[in-house]
């Protein structure tokens, strides 16, 4: 009961609450450990990136949040709301090739509203609003193979914010597209942070994106996965690409990048 | 973003469509060649068919017996002249009633078998067990079971449409169940079962399913034959077969090409309306 009271007052003081994950997976009947013992909580409209060497578990962390998989022990809520399945209330987006195949630009961004039974001329409306938010309004009726990857990612972004969720995850969204359109979309993103106020963890594994974008970077690390160190990002905001010859950046990234090469070494061995 | 700079993408997007009208007609130029050797095939295959027969070929494989192209075509004469809407008729409502109930059964339980296990388990093996025979071999029994021998024909047409499209569909639809992207896409948007399985798994299953409904066409066809052995007096295979029994050559010629035809140009129009249900698909074939 006591126990029970704790994790409560837990849950109600952060906004992100991630208490004590450990999550493992069976390959041939041998439990291998993914993550253990992860601590971390975020306040809301906060920006939070998570890097790390690949396979130190940060896009299984991401699941855990979405709710696509479920920790072994340990508990992750979000605005007081235990994490238990997906749904809207927490916004994914995906790598690449996350929209519908068979539905229209228009069609995969008013999904989530549909589903929550909006009248179509609502839908309409907001799903205007959006697409013109990113300049996509004139590509409504055009199906996703027909748009570029920047595109899509564009589109895959308003579909998660449309429903107005609680937080966005973000699972590297601009990983696969040209280093040009990356920090457009990058810049596009940190102005919609900025208008929505939205919170947002968003996992990569470029270091500059990272420094750019966050509030406060979490380094992870390997064997098995793990928070190394949450390293906050005192840069003045509102950012651009400038900001990277600003000192401090400077100083930032060369501590991250020791600490991923630490990391990266450990895996070698 | 400037507005010039919207307008000059918008207008990219438009005449994408207009290249491929182009393109299209390009093709057709360019494959002129290739249509012209086409028919320089066919016409050499029936000259080839006509200087057989007309030789007596007998090695292997015996001429002697063989209608030749002219007599078929005359057979073919004949028949139209000899009131043949009714033979028509009689095959394509055949083909068609098999084909529409095997779609209709082969889809609705392709479905349930490719998303429940359970269902899977409590159905697929009778259905498999009952999938190698042969549609000549379920005459005896289609003559007892069904009422008249109208029914009869149309359940083997069906027996015929129904495995290809069952199979087709049941691997289509676990082949989208594998694709976990979109189904966490729909779960992460609020989707319930019911809407993944509308909105993603079925949409997804399409093209599987319309190979089946391509493939189900030919095989309703292919088995009419074998359906108006049942007796009738009407129907393209009913013909086929009676000239067999009187020993009359080239009508049964006649009967395999009009079976043949109707069967390649039903299937194509299967292929088409399926078609028009997936419109986001874009299919090139030139840079594979």
């Amino acid at each position: 009961m006591g126990f029970d009271m704790i994790k409560k007052s837990k849950i109600e003081e952060n906004y992100v609450l991630v208490d004590n994950v450990i999550k493992t997976f069976k390959t041939n009947n041998k439990k291998k450990i993914i993550l253990s013992n992860v601590n971390f909580q975020i306040s809301k409209g906060e920006f939070t990136c998570i890097l790390g060497p690949s396979g130190c578990g940060k896009s299984t962390l991401l699941d855990l949040l979405a709710g696509f998989t479920k920790p072994d022990e340990g508990l992750i809520s979000v605005s007081d709301e235990v994490v238990r399945k997906p749904g809207p209330e927490r916004g994914f987006v995906f790598q690449k090739n996350s929209l519908i195949p068979w539905q229209t630009l228009e069609q995969n961004v008013g999904y989530g509203l549909k589903l929550q039974k909006f009248n179509s001329k609502d839908i309409e409306e907001k799903v205007t609003k959006y697409l013109k938010l990113v300049g996509l309004e004139k590509y409504r009726k055009a199906y996703p193979n027909q748009l570029s990857g920047g595109m899509q990612q564009r589109g895959s972004i308003i579909r998660a914010l449309i429903t107005n969720p609680k937080i966005i995850l973000m699972d590297e969204p601009f990983g696969a597209v040209d280093a040009q359109t990356r920090s457009l979309l990058q810049e596009m993103l940190l102005k919609i942070w900025r208008e929505f106020e939205t919170t947002v963890v968003f996992v990569t594994h470029d270091v500059d994106e990272a420094i750019l974008l966050a509030d406060r970077v979490i380094i992870m690390g390997v064997n098995p996965g793990h928070i190394r160190e949450i390293i906050p990002i005192n840069i003045p905001r509102p950012r651009s690409l400038d900001s990277s010859f600003l000192e401090e950046f400077q100083k930032v990234k060369i501590k991250i990048l020791n600490l991923i090469k630490e990391e990266t070494l450990k895996l070698m061995q | 973003m400037t507005s010039t700079n919207v307008s000059s993408k918008s207008n990219f997007y438009f005449k994408s469509f207009k290249k491929e009208r182009l393109m299209l007609w390009e093709l057709i130029r360019i494959n002129s060649k290739t249509y012209t050797r086409k028919l320089i095939s066919i016409i050499l295959f029936f000259l080839l068919w006509e200087f057989l027969c007309w030789i007596d070929f007998n090695f292997i494989i015996n001429f002697v017996f063989v209608p030749t192209p002219v007599e078929v075509i005359n057979a073919f004469i004949q028949f139209i002249n000899d009131s043949p809407w009714v033979h028509f008729k009689a095959s394509i409502l055949r083909v068609i009633g098999g084909f529409i109930s095997g779609s209709i059964l082969g889809i609705f339980v392709g479905l349930l078998i490719g998303s429940s296990k359970i269902l899977e388990d409590l159905l697929a093996t009778p259905l498999e067990l009952l999938r190698p025979i042969p549609a000549v071999a379920w005459i005896p029994l289609a003559i007892l079971m069904f009422p008249d021998a109208e029914s009869g024909m149309y359940y083997i047409t069906f027996v015929g449409a129904f495995y290809p499209i069952l199979i087709s569909t049941q691997k289509a639809v676990e082949n989208s169940l594998s694709d976990r992207l979109m189904i966490r896409v729909g779960q992460s948007l609020g989707a319930n079962s019911f809407q993944l399985f509308k909105d993603i798994i079925v949409p997804s299953s399409l093209p599987g399913i319309s190979a089946g409904l391509v493939i189900g066409m030919g095989n309703a066809w292919f088995c009419l034959v074998t359906a108006e052995i049942i007796a009738g007096r009407f129907g393209i295979g009913y013909k086929t077969w009676e000239s067999y029994v009187i020993s009359e050559y080239p009508p049964i010629v006649m009967g395999m090409v009009l079976i043949g035809l109707m069967g390649a140009f039903s299937s194509f129009i299967v292929l088409k309306i399926t078609d028009s249900f997936m419109p986001w698909r874009t299919i090139s074939k030139d840079g594979i």
